[in-house]
């Protein structure tokens, strides 16, 4: 029997698969934006009481999504804020809407400006190793070719779903890419002048949590010097203590596959995630600009003292600890 | 030349049964050994097979063919999982009526094929019951198959070697058909409630239901659709609906009518979808499992075998209501072990002499309609009883839920005991009634 923990991660990291933790975070404001049209809680204490639960729920998935929880813990808050003056259902179904409105505004604001900046990094000629099917990423790339500019667009060929994702992506919009295998990248070092990142979230030990391979696309990258970006909005940062643990599952599979002579049984393992420390990025881009690693963790540390209450509201250890 | 063709009939039974070779290879094999033995020659052989039963079946598969590469059953199971709102008694529900609907048209393994990948996502994702889900659309699809004389292989054998049309099978089995439905759905309901109840008071389960809809109706937004393929699709479904109940008056033996909008349809989609990859899912294995099956079958007819069983069922009892209910029940006992096409092709010429030996009995042809309950209800009851199960159960497996024969025993069984009662009580109201 499946816990709604467990469930939550698995769909979380089935549709982060799919579409990248942007997108994931979008579907998931709408879905919530349109709950009470499935959910029929008995009493608004009820719904405080389950919307409670479903926050820490959100803040004990495996792996953790940082705008997610950012996003659950924006909307409980207001709820709280609006507690006293809520009686009815109707009323918490408003202020859910519109804080949910607001989110999502500030979500397409905030990736409207790294769009931006992200186009910025782009120049005439480049030849972009896109490893991830960020919609971000995807979007600034797709920007940049529709500005005319001359590039040439590389795709890592990693996880199956996620290489398709990206050319669908591409496929769909007419725009022309070439598609190398992740172990054969070496092959095309010298052809590439640019590698273009996105992540699930930065933690407070200054790592990013990518797509899983990205570390050794990045060892050999940064080996031979070539720039390598991350573009994320800082909304997708974790202010709170990370467990590195958390940040990447391990998923071990038993494999019956048929070789050309035999079926042979073994043991399969995979990891949903890679953890980059910042160091070996040469740029991160957000949407407040473009950053080296060494100015970005001052940034990082700037916003994590600002979210020194919120933390503390939001991410008492003993009720972590407790429902991990 | 007796023993000859029940040893050959008796073995190919025993290896369909364990399934060790496959059962087109026994079945062929069987065949050749009876004209190899001399117990058949080969102007014999052709005429105990029974093309038109092939074609039919043949124009069909052309037809699923296309349905299945339209994307119109995938479309319609992504409405199915929007509309259900993650609300598990809905989807169950719908599915179930998903089911019913398309098995009656439909080959019931591609039915199981369609609709169980995203009943399957739905429920593992949900943390539902999976197995129940998977069991109900095996079990739901053979019911529904039993309805119509294109909804099950045995149908299409009894109705074309008996010359019974479309809408007989339905004006005789509607009855039967749906209230066993609604007794099995009432079953079901009442055993697996905590299953199937209600989630709408569970935040989180109906937040990830929907997530897991979302995550469908995305998959689902991405491939790329034909509307002309879908809306070609929907008229030759009706086309063929249409054409099968206007039949009788048509004048066009049924095989032939099958086959000819099998045939059609290929020429209006030959653009869209190859006619080689049309051909290319017609189960040509299958086809030659019947040819081979009737050969056989013939075979024991010209030996005499089937005379005698007809003469033991009659000496056994001599009363019609209970014959009745000796074909419904020890057709649907056989067909829970063992392929029930062998079974229906058998026992054909044996109902015709039992029809013959009790000429003076009204309601004669209550003997088809029990033939047809027995050999599509009694596969419910264990996995190897149906096609379908077996099919549902591998995509179970392939999913990573295993389903024992036990676990479908479970809801199998007790489904196969009210869908043969109420056959039963059905048959005996006809016959006083």
């Amino acid at each position: 029997m499946t816990t709604y923990r467990e469930q939550l991660s698995d769909i979380f990291r089935t549709i982060e698969a799919d579409r990248g933790t942007t997108s994931l975070s979008n579907l998931l404001l709408i879905v919530l934006n349109e709950i009470f049209d499935h959910f029929k809680p008995i009493s608004v204490d009820d719904f405080y009481h389950q919307f409670k639960g479903l926050v820490l729920l959100v803040k004990t998935t495996k792996p953790r999504i940082g705008i997610i929880i950012f996003h659950f813990c924006q909307i409980w808050d207001e709820m709280q804020y609006h507690r006293d003056s809520i009686q009815t259902l109707p009323q918490l179904k408003r202020v859910i809407q519109r804080t949910i409105d607001r989110l999502t505004k500030e979500a397409e604001k905030d990736n409207k400006k790294l769009i931006i900046n992200g186009g910025a990094c782009i120049n005439d000629n480049d030849s972009i190793l896109i490893h991830s099917h960020s919609r971000t990423v995807l979007k600034i790339v797709e920007k940049a070719y529709r500005h005319k500019k001359k590039i040439r667009i590389v795709l890592a060929e990693q996880e199956e779903e996620k290489t398709q994702d990206m050319i669908h992506f591409f496929q769909e919009r007419e725009i022309p890419f070439i598609v190398v295998p992740e172990y054969m990248l070496s092959h095309i070092e010298s052809e590439v002048n640019k590698v273009f990142l996105g992540g699930i979230t930065f933690t407070n030990q200054y790592s990013f949590v990518t797509d899983a391979g990205t570390n050794s696309v990045i060892s050999e990258f940064h080996h031979v010097k070539i720039p390598i970006y991350m573009f994320m909005t800082t909304k997708k940062f974790s202010f709170w203590e990370v467990d590195t643990k958390q940040q990447t599952y391990k998923v071990t599979q038993k494999k019956l596959e048929k070789h050309p002579e035999k079926l042979v049984t073994y043991e399969r393992i995979k990891f949903s995630h890679d953890r980059i420390p910042v160091d070996l990025l040469d740029y991160v881009v957000t949407e407040n600009g473009v950053y080296t690693p060494e100015k970005i963790k001052k940034v990082f540390d700037k916003e994590y003292k600002m979210y020194a209450q919120w933390r503390k509201r939001h991410f008492d250890p003993k009720e972590i600890e407790i429902n991990d | 030349m007796f023993w000859i063709a029940l040893g050959i009939f008796c073995i190919s039974l025993f290896l369909f049964l364990f399934e060790w070779i496959d059962k087109t290879i026994v079945a062929l094999l069987g065949a050749i050994f009876l004209i190899l033995f001399g117990v058949l020659d080969f102007e014999e052989v052709i005429e105990a097979i029974d093309f038109e039963t092939i074609v039919l079946l043949m124009g069909l598969m052309m037809l699923v063919s296309i349905a299945q590469h339209s994307g119109l059953f995938s479309w319609l199971n992504v409405k199915i999982a929007d509309k259900s709102g993650g609300n598990p008694l809905t989807i169950f529900l719908l599915f179930i009526l998903l089911a019913f609907v398309t098995s009656t048209i439909l080959d019931n393994v591609t039915v199981v094929l369609l609709i169980i990948p995203i009943a399957l996502a739905l429920s593992k994702g949900l943390g539902l019951n999976s197995k129940l889900f998977i069991i109900s659309l095996a079990l739901f699809s053979n019911i529904a198959g039993a309805l119509t004389l294109i909804g099950d292989p045995p149908n299409v054998i009894i109705g074309i070697k008996v010359g019974l049309t479309f809408n007989q099978f339905i004006q005789n089995l509607w009855i039967p058909i749906f209230s066993m439905s609604v007794l099995i759905i009432a079953y079901i309901l009442i055993l697996y409630w905590k299953d199937l109840k209600p989630i709408s008071n569970s935040l989180p389960r109906v937040l990830i239901s929907n997530l897991i809809i979302e995550r469908i109706k995305y998959q689902f937004s991405i491939k790329k659709l034909s509307s002309y393929l879908i809306i070609i699709t929907i008229l030759a479904i009706i086309a063929t609906i249409i054409a099968f109940v206007l039949q009788p008056h048509l004048g066009i033996p049924i095989g032939v009518l099958g086959f000819s909008l099998g045939l059609i349809l290929t020429l209006f989609v030959f653009r869209h979808i190859p006619f080689s990859a049309v051909l290319h899912e017609i189960h040509w294995d299958s086809l030659l499992f019947f040819m081979a099956l009737f050969v056989q079958v013939g075979a024991l007819e010209k030996v005499g075998f089937l005379e005698m069983i007809t003469n033991i069922i009659v000496q056994f009892s001599d009363n019609y209501a209970l014959l009745l209910l000796i074909v419904v029940w020890g057709i649907g006992l056989c067909s829970a072990v063992i392929n029930n096409i062998p079974f229906v092709a058998l026992m054909i010429p044996v109902i015709y002499d039992l029809q013959a030996q009790m000429s003076g009995q009204p309601h004669l042809d209550l003997l088809w309609w029990a033939l047809a309950l027995g050999a599509c209800l009694g596969g419910n009851a264990t996995i190897i009883g149906s096609s379908a199960g077996v099919i549902a159960v591998d995509i179970a497996r392939k999913n990573g839920i295993k389903i024992s024969f036990f676990d479908f025993m479970k809801v199998g069984v007790p489904v196969t005991l009210i869908s043969l009662s109420v056959a039963s009580v059905y048959l005996l109201a006809r016959l006083y009634l």
